[in-house]
Order: C-alpha cells, then sequence, then structure tokens
C-alpha cells in the first residue's frame, strides 16, 4: 500500500504539485496565524508580567467614625482613630495566591541637618525642609516603577533595610555626596519645634537620577531631586513612632494583572478589618497597552479557525475532483480484491506523503510571511483600537505634592508596538501544523472518499464503462 | 464438485424489469465457458455477481460449495476470481511487473514472459504498450493471483482479428492447462467456438447452445 501510494505520488507529478502547492499555501498560512498568535500571546503575557498590577490596601477615609475632630487653639486638628494597617494585615495578605509582592509608601518631612536641600521657589524666606517617602522595596515604588527615577548607583531598598537612602544625582553633587556617606535628618512635622523629635542619621545606598522636568515654582519641598526614599524602619525613628502604620496604604503586586479581580475577591475573604480598610486595582499600565495585543490575539484566533475551515473545504474540493478522476483506479483495486479501507488508506498516505514535505517547509515560508504579518495586523488593530487613557490627574493639584508617585503617568510608547511582538516559527507551531494539517487532511480524504466509495464496487465499474 | 454454481439467481434493477429471471448453471475448473447475449441483456451483470462485484437480488452463488455471500465479497474477489475487462483496467502509473504484482501469487516476470511481454516492456509504464500488449498484461495479472476462476467480459473487444485470436488461445491455454475455470462474456464468434460450453442469455434466462459449429461459420452474434 505505501509503495503502491509512493508510486502514485512520483508518477502523477503534476497533480502532486498541484496538491504540494495548496498544502504548502494552507500550511503556510496556518502556520503563520499559529505563530502569530503565539507571539501575541507571549508579549501579553510577558507585558502583564513587565506591567503587572497592584492592588492597593488602604484606610477608609470616607467613614466618618474612624476620623476623631478637635478643635484646638490655633484650628481643628483631624486625627485616624481606626485599626492602622500593619505589618500583621500585610502578612495575611501576602498568603493570597497570586500575589508577588508588596510595598507601603509612608510620608515624612524632615529638616537636613549636615546637608543642604535645593532651595526651591520661594516668595519670602524658604521652607529648608522635604518630604519624603519610605518604602519596603524601593525598585516598586511608583517613582521607579513608571521610570521617572532611575537608579544610577549603588542599590534598591529592601524588607529588613535599616536606616537606608537612596538620593537624587543632583543632591549628590549638590553636597558632594556618594553612597556610603550618612545623613543626618530631622523630623519636620512639628513644624518650628525639631527639637521635639531626635535626629536620625541614614547611609546613603543608592543614587537616582531624576528623568523628568522639575514642576515651575516648586518649592524645597516638592523639589523631586530633593526626596530622599527611605525605609519604614527610618521613618519610625524620624516620626518617633512605635511601630510601622501604613498610613498611605500598602500595595499588593499581582503576576498576572488578568488575575486581579480573582485576587481582589480572595483578599476580601481574609479576616481583616473592613470598616476601616478597603481595596483598590491599579491595573491602569496594562490596560494602556493590552486591548490592541488582546484585540491581535481574537483576531489571529478567529483567522487560524478560518483558515483551518476554509483549507479542509478547498483541500476537500481538490481531493474530490482528484478522487473522482481515480474512479477508474478504484473500481479495478476493487476488482482485484482491495478493500474500500485500504483504498482509502493509500490516498491517505499519498496526501500525507506531499503534505509532510509541505508542512516542513512551510517552516521557511512562513518564517518569511510571519513577521509582515504580524506588524500589518497589529499596526491596523493598534490604529482602529481607541486609546486608553493611562492615568487620570487629579483636578486639585496634588499631584505637585503627591509623594508616592501614584499620578505619575506610564510611558508606554516603548513597551509595545508592532516591532516589540517578535514572531519565531517553534517547533511547537510546526508540531501543531502537523496536527492541525493531518487532521484537516484526513477530514479531507474521506469528504472526499464519501461519494465513490459509497457505491457498489459495480457502480464503479459501471462508470468506469 | 463445480467450482462456481449459481442457484436460481434473480437480479433486478426495477423490480418490474428484472434483468436475470433466476438463472442456475454449474462451471468447472478446466473449461472454457463463453456467455452469448444481446447487449444489455445481463451478461455483464451476471457475471459481476459471479465475481462477487454485486450480490442477487434472490438466489445465490456458491464457489467451491461455499456461499460467496458468505464469504465476503471482499475475500472472493481476492481469493477466487481475477477479472479481464474489455478496456484492459491497468494500474495507468505502474508498470506491467507492478501491475502483476498487484494480485501476483507468483513471478510476475515469468507470467508475462509466457505471455509474451519483453523484458524492456516489462519496465515501461503500461500505457506505452499496444491495446493487445495491455490486454496480455491484464491477462497475465489475472493468472498470476492464482486464482481458480478467470472472469473475462469482452476480453478481444477493443481488438484486433489477430491479436482477439491470440488472448483467445491464451485463455482456452489458462483453462485447459492450468486448470482454470475461465468464464468469458463476449460477441466473438471466435471466443464462443474456441469455448468448451457457451451459454446464451436471453430475456432473463440462461440456456446451453447446442450448436457450436453452426457458430463456427458466424462472424458476430448478435
Amino acid at each position: 500500500m505505501l509503495k503502491r501510494a509512493f508510486f502514485y505520488v512520483t508518477r502523477k507529478r503534476g497533480k502532486t504539485l498541484i496538491l504540494f502547492m495548496v498544502l504548502l499555501v494552507i500550511s503556510t498560512f496556518v502556520l503563520t496565524g499559529i505563530s502569530v498568535l503565539q507571539a501575541a500571546n507571549t508579549s501579553a503575557l510577558s507585558l502583564r508580567q513587565s506591567l503587572g498590577g497592584s492592588i492597593k490596601l488602604e484606610l477608609d477615609e470616607t467613614r466618618s467614625e474612624n476620623w476623631s475632630y478637635q478643635q484646638g487653639v490655633g484650628g481643628a486638628s483631624v486625627e485616624y482613630v481606626g485599626t492602622p494597617i500593619t505589618d500583621t494585615d500585610v502578612a495575611k495578605v501576602m498568603e493570597v495566591d497570586g500575589i508577588t509582592g508588596y510595598n507601603a509608601v509612608g510620608d515624612g518631612s524632615v529638616y537636613a541637618m549636615d546637608f543642604d536641600f535645593m532651595a526651591g521657589f520661594s516668595l519670602g524666606e524658604a521652607y529648608t525642609s522635604s518630604r519624603l517617602p519610605s518604602t519596603t522595596f524601593s525598585e516598586r515604588f511608583n517613582y521607579f516603577a513608571r521610570g521617572a527615577f532611575e537608579l544610577v548607583e549603588g542599590r534598591h531598598i529592601i524588607a529588613g533595610d535599616s536606616h537606608a537612602a537612596l538620593i537624587s544625582t543632583a543632591l549628590a553633587e549638590y553636597n558632594n555626596l556618594t553612597v556610603g556617606d550618612t545623613l543626618i535628618v530631622q523630623n519636620a512635622a512639628d513644624y518650628g519645634h525639631p527639637e521635639n523629635y531626635s535626629p536620625v542619621t541614614l547611609t546613603i545606598i543608592g543614587i537616582y537620577e531624576f528623568t523628568g522636568e522639575e514642576t515651575p515654582y516648586a518649592t524645597t519641598s516638592v523639589l523631586k531631586s530633593n526626596r530622599i526614599v527611605i525605609d519604614h524602619t527610618a521613618m519610625k525613628d524620624i516620626s518617633g513612632k512605635s511601630a510601622i502604620e501604613y498610613e498611605s496604604g500598602v500595595d499588593f503586586y499581582v503576576d498576572d494583572p488578568k488575575d486581579i479581580d480573582g485576587i481582589v475577591a480572595d483578599i476580601k475573604k481574609l479576616d481583616l478589618d473592613w470598616d476601616c480598610f478597603k481595596l483598590s486595582i491599579d491595573n491602569s499600565a496594562y490596560l494602556a497597552v493590552a486591548s490592541s495585543l488582546e484585540a491581535m490575539q481574537s483576531l489571529v484566533k478567529t483567522l487560524v479557525i478560518i483558515i483551518s475551515i476554509i483549507s479542509t473545504a478547498i483541500l476537500a474540493i481538490i481531493l474530490t475532483m482528484w478522487t473522482r478522476s481515480r474512479v477508474h483506479e478504484t473500481g479495478i483495486y476493487l476488482a482485484i480484491g482491495k478493500s474500500k479501507a485500504v483504498i482509502l488508506a493509500q490516498h491517505l498516505i499519498e496526501v500525507l506523503l506531499i503534505a509532510v514535505i509541505a508542512f516542513t517547509l512551510s517552516y521557511f515560508t512562513s518564517g518569511f510571511v510571519a513577521q509582515g504579518a504580524s506588524n500589518l495586523l497589529f499596526n491596523q488593530i493598534a490604529a482602529s483600537t481607541e486609546p486608553v487613557t493611562t492615568e487620570e490627574m487629579p483636578d486639585d493639584g496634588s499631584e505637585l505634592l503627591d509623594i508616592t508617585g501614584q499620578y505619575l503617568s506610564y510611558d508606554t510608547s516603548e513597551v509595545v508596538s508592532a516591532e516589540n511582538i517578535v514572531v519565531e516559527i517553534t517547533s511547537n507551531s510546526l508540531i501543531a501544523v502537523y496536527l492541525l494539517g493531518t487532521i484537516i487532511t484526513i477530514l479531507s480524504v474521506a469528504i472526499a472518499s464519501i461519494s465513490t466509495l459509497h457505491m457498489k464496487p459495480k457502480e464503479i465499474l459501471t462508470k468506469m464503462s | 464438485m463445480k467450482t462456481i454454481e449459481i442457484v436460481d439467481v434473480k437480479y433486478a434493477y426495477d423490480k418490474k424489469k428484472p434483468v436475470l429471471r433466476g438463472i442456475t448453471a454449474g462451471m468447472e475448473a478446466g473449461k472454457l465457458y463463453a456467455i452469448l447475449g444481446p447487449s444489455g441483456c445481463g451478461k455483464t451483470t451476471l457475471l459481476s455477481l459471479i465475481g462477487g462485484l454485486d450480490e442477487p437480488t434472490d438466489g445465490k452463488i456458491l464457489f467451491g460449495g461455499k456461499d460467496i455471500a458468505e464469504m465476503g465479497l471482499d475475500a472472493h474477489r481476492k481469493q477466487n476470481v481475477a477479472f479481464v475487462f474489455q478496456s484492459y483496467n491497468l494500474i495507468d502509473y505502474m508498470t506491467p511487473i507492478e501491475n502483476v504484482r498487484l494480485t501476483a501469487k507468483t513471478d510476475p516476470v515469468s507470467v508475462l514472459s509466457q505471455l509474451g511481454i519483453q523484458p524492456d516492456e516489462m519496465k515501461r509504464n503500461v500505457l506505452w504498450l499496444s491495446g493487445g500488449q495491455q490486454q496480455r498484461v491484464a491477462i497475465a495479472r489475472a493468472l498470476a493471483s492464482d486464482a481458480a476462476a478467470i472472469l473475462a467480459d469482452e476480453p478481444t473487444g477493443n481488438l484486433d482479428e489477430d491479436t482477439a485470436t491470440e488472448i483467445t488461445e491464451i485463455l482456452k491455454e489458462s483453462a485447459h492447462k492450468q486448470n482454470k475455470c475461465v468464464v468469458v462474456v463476449t460477441h466473438s464468434a471466435v471466443m464462443a467456438q474456441e469455448a468448451d460450453v457457451v451459454y446464451e442469455l436471453k430475456k432473463g434466462s440462461l440456456g446451453v447452445v447446442e450448436y457450436t459449429e453452426q457458430l463456427k461459420n458466424r462472424r458476430k452474434i448478435k
């Protein structure tokens, strides 16, 4: 049977060539589709993982019962009296599946004791203090995560660091400081009475560069170059508190922002004080760039299905014509006692012999067209997809004072573009083509053979005569 | 024992117009049988039923005493019978050797040689051979199969007179020297007059033609 199939394929060269070309075109389309789909999937996954998403556990400021208002001399003071977010709460949330890390940002204000902040805009006597953030993992801190700060020397702050500080290149140059040097700061919260707090010594473990532009008329306190990023232990000492309370909330990072809603649901099941806490989601970075990719994934998936169906139909039509032209041969085989199953198997082997060569060659032909097809598809989709606003800027001017960096926009221009989706023809894609192609071939041969093999041998022989 | 026994076989494409109306006959090994009859009388249908290409509407066909329907028609065609057709019916992408090898139980080269196919012709595509040579290859394929019966449908219909005579002789020798049961559906008087038994199929019934001598004087039976 194998020998007969081989004879047919090698001796009916015209038909073999036509079928080979058809199968090559089909397999090239299918392999290109699968490869582009895989590339889009891989890009989407790595994009989701690189941009990530975060869930913020924060104090619910909307509940008045969590706040105490006291009227004193010189004005009213407001104090949070609800349950604070502590390391115990952080540990509980970290147990939830899908959470890869966390970062908390504290807020304080200090005077420079043995160095100078760069002077900002001032109409009168300049403030000599500056606000400073404390972080658990400085690499996750919004300013670094969104590219406004870039570490150029030393290392980032990690959990467990004590009295570590990151300063800007500008501040380092201004004070002739380098990694390993120390700084002394003192709490400026109780304005005018710094003596209520002890000076705290910080060690510079890293220097960052501020890549943005300073806000016009920024005061000393607002200047980004004056930001000293410190750890929570240092902040605890600066503020004179006995335990770290994460007043600005804690960001929990998820591996895949696609799963973020499920993770939020899991966190809400935890035994936390939900009368005082609330959760908010930030997957804006992913949403900003994902829409084009998701549209592409969906389109390519549909294309692969349509190509497969059309391929089966075209192949079935060609093979039906081919099989009909072989009624004579089929009749002869039946007359000499070959069963219909054996004849069908021979036809199948013939097509598969040609198909194997076509599928293998499609590895190279797809290599030529896949990247171009991917670029074309992505560009067209990107052009027709509505851009997503990356961040809604507050209209109360608070972005000028924001030290968490949460109002910084993501620069997504370099993150995803057609060129960033590198289409590779992998062995897995080729295996998928072999499998899908074999299924298409078997279906096509079966469909093509139904009419002939349904007939009795005598009917076939009558057709012959 | 008869090689082929046809027992009250009926066949109809349309119930109102039966083609075969209860045919009973027996055919032995070592004899050449000719079936005559006008066009459309059902000769080829009868041959198809004997060869297991179709099933009778009623009645049965025994081969070596066994009902071919019970045996399985595919198996019957593979083991018991070999066909020779008017239009040769060779596989057109194969050489004579490869065509004969499709059914061969014996060496294809020696069978082809016995039938006058030259060694260089054996390796050519069959379509490059003359009609007579192609029919010889078809007969070689039948003989090489070792089937007990050869069923030939107008085997000389497309051949010139000399070649037809040669093919008739080969079939006759197949019956007499190789002890095959050869059944030939034919319009050829030459073939009929060489047959050991001549049947005539008329109006759905099969009868033995007794006047073989008279046939010798007729060029063609209509």
